[in-house]
């Protein structure tokens, strides 16, 4: 099963996917707003065959990963109809361009934000970057083409991270250590000036549920595990609290280069990845088990940066991209990007990889892990989409 | 950017206890090497490029005006316009090519180092530099999203 490709021509620095925009953050202090669903849309309108397979591969990821959807794919039948129709898809060449002819689909307006980031986060209708001059925020959808920035915090940071649901941002400062700040849940302000949670090195963070993994490619990693604390006054509520830092070596038992997000943790060392399946316990702490390690072959160089999504775990090298997939078939996708990011805390763009380049945004999307078992116990590579909580 | 003209003049010994090498000094400008960058101290990142050049890539700097009144940013360019690495961070073992430079209010004057811009993001030059070398086709913007990320790059 290869993965479905769409590719947008131009020069561009970063991008986003939220709520039915794509953000384009361009090469040259600009930002293009893209009407994602309607120019989606737009370009299968005359393909009625595709049209079910390209709204889940671009506008809705979440469809086949739910409890009704998972078993209607258990009929060979339909399983086998859907898949011959997302490899169809996967054939055609699905290039746009951000011209005359799409100009109908998206804005084009100066980026209202420090140009150019380290990271970049969208969190509750608002865009975030970070840089080395500080964190910076505006709303997403400003109708004023002059809006301007509010700034958040002025020390330097090299990447940011929202947890996807419990209102509070990750902030990676290098040898600062790692910071959180909390977030208003409907997001018009941020309630808290960014606390220390390790003055541990961190180059970048990623959320396990509610505790953080913290990636340093100079030191050891390490899993800021946090505990509930239920609410005083209502007990369905609760509060994090930082209970303790465990270096990653301690988890793995092991060194290396260590990344992480939900339920899963990867440490590469020697051309060999180990996984670990994170889970918590009755009192909120944490448990780490060894579920193996992952395939690599003729794998060469350091790892520059690693994540992990439903559909497997990516790896950028020195010139490629690696997917490892939750079927365990590996691609390469060669090539230095000037960038890449995934989605997994989004509801709807959890199977896309976006990868860019000198001159041109290519979107990935995967298709093979609906039809993966989604046990948390045994899916090595990729987050598990099973209904298991942290 | 208030530095000027760059022909150099006499080199003067200072007597200043961490500062013990050459002054050098280009009109209204003087450039101390640190010598900390120079002993082999594991904690400080260690220049690969003799005093000269570590000069020439000052020079190189406030010609170009990488930099404010306050710290520049400086590359180690060969004769054919590419790059080369300058410093070392000793105790990982990691080359880097970027130099900063900062002015020592204490002795009226400039020192620099290896910028160590995986540990420390005080340490990534401003992002207005980085627009200028990648205009000047000194870096790809590759190399610029890894230098913002901390991350290991090569070049």
């Amino acid at each position: 099963m290869q993965n479905i490709k769409l590719t947008i021509f131009g020069e561009f620095w970063d991008s986003q996917i939220y709520s039915s925009n794509l953000y384009i953050f361009g090469d040259s202090g600009d930002m293009y707003i893209v009407d994602w669903d309607n120019l989606i849309n737009h370009h299968f309108y005359n393909q009625p065959d595709l049209q079910t397979v390209a709204h889940i591969s671009f506008l809705e990821s979440d469809l086949l990963y739910t409890k009704s959807a998972q078993v209607i794919l258990k009929s060979p039948v339909v399983a086998s109809h859907l898949k011959d129709k997302f490899i169809d898809l996967s054939t055609h060449n699905i290039n746009l361009q951000l011209d005359k002819s799409t100009s109908k689909f998206y804005k084009r307006k100066d980026n209202p934000l420090p140009f150019p980031h380290a990271d970049s986060e969208v969190y509750y209708s608002k865009l975030y970057v970070a840089l080395n001059e500080g964190v910076f925020t505006t709303p997403c959808h400003s109708s004023n083409a002059n809006a301007k920035h509010s700034k958040l915090w002025d020390a330097p940071v090299f990447g940011i991270s929202a947890s996807n649901s419990y209102t509070a941002i990750a902030l990676s400062a290098g040898s600062d250590g790692l910071f959180e700040m909390s977030a208003e849940k409907n997001g018009h302000n941020i309630l808290s000036k960014p606390t220390r949670v390790s003055d541990k090195h961190c180059s970048s963070c990623d959320w396990s549920f509610y505790n953080i993994n913290a990636t340093s490619h100079l030191y050891s990693s390490f899993f800021a595990a946090y505990k509930k604390i239920p609410d005083s006054k209502n007990k369905r509520k609760f509060h994090r609290q930082l209970d303790k830092i465990i270096p990653t070596e301690e988890i793995f038992q092991a060194t290396g280069y260590s990344w992480g997000a939900h339920d899963k943790m990867y440490m590469y060392n020697n051309g060999i990845i180990k996984s670990i399946q994170y889970s918590a316990n009755r009192d909120g702490t944490p448990s780490f088990r060894k579920i193996g390690s992952l395939p690599l072959q003729n794998w060469k160089g350091s790892v520059i940066s690693a994540s992990v999504a439903p559909f497997g775990t990516v790896v950028e090298c020195e010139n490629a991209i690696i997917v490892i997939r939750s079927d365990g078939q590996v691609i390469t996708l060669p090539g230095e990007p000037v960038n890449w990011r995934i989605f997994s805390n989004s509801k709807y763009y959890k199977n896309q990889l976006h990868i860019i380049y000198d001159d041109r945004l290519e979107i990935h999307s995967f298709y093979h892990d609906y039809f993966v078992e989604q046990n948390v116990k045994t899916k090595q590579s990729g987050i598990s989409m099973s209904q298991g909580k942290g | 950017m208030v530095m000027v003209s760059l022909s150099t003049k006499k080199n003067n010994m200072v007597n200043v206890s961490s500062f013990s090498l050459d002054t050098h000094r280009y009109g209204n400008v003087t450039y101390l090497p640190n010598p900390q960058h120079r002993d082999g101290n594991p904690n400080k990142s260690q220049w690969l490029i003799d005093i000269d050049h570590e000069i020439n890539v000052f020079k190189c700097m406030d010609r170009n005006s990488w930099g404010s009144e306050e710290n520049g940013w400086g590359l180690f360019i060969n004769n054919n316009g590419s790059l080369n690495y300058l410093g070392v961070i000793q105790a990982r073992n990691i080359e880097v090519f970027i130099a900063k430079f900062v002015t020592d209010k204490n002795h009226n004057a400039w020192h620099g180092y290896p910028a160590d811009y995986q540990f420390k993001a005080q340490d990534v030059p401003d992002k207005s530099i980085l627009l200028k070398w990648k205009e000047e086709n000194f870096l790809t913007k590759s190399i610029i999203r890894k230098i913002m990320k901390g991350q290991p790059c090569k070049i």
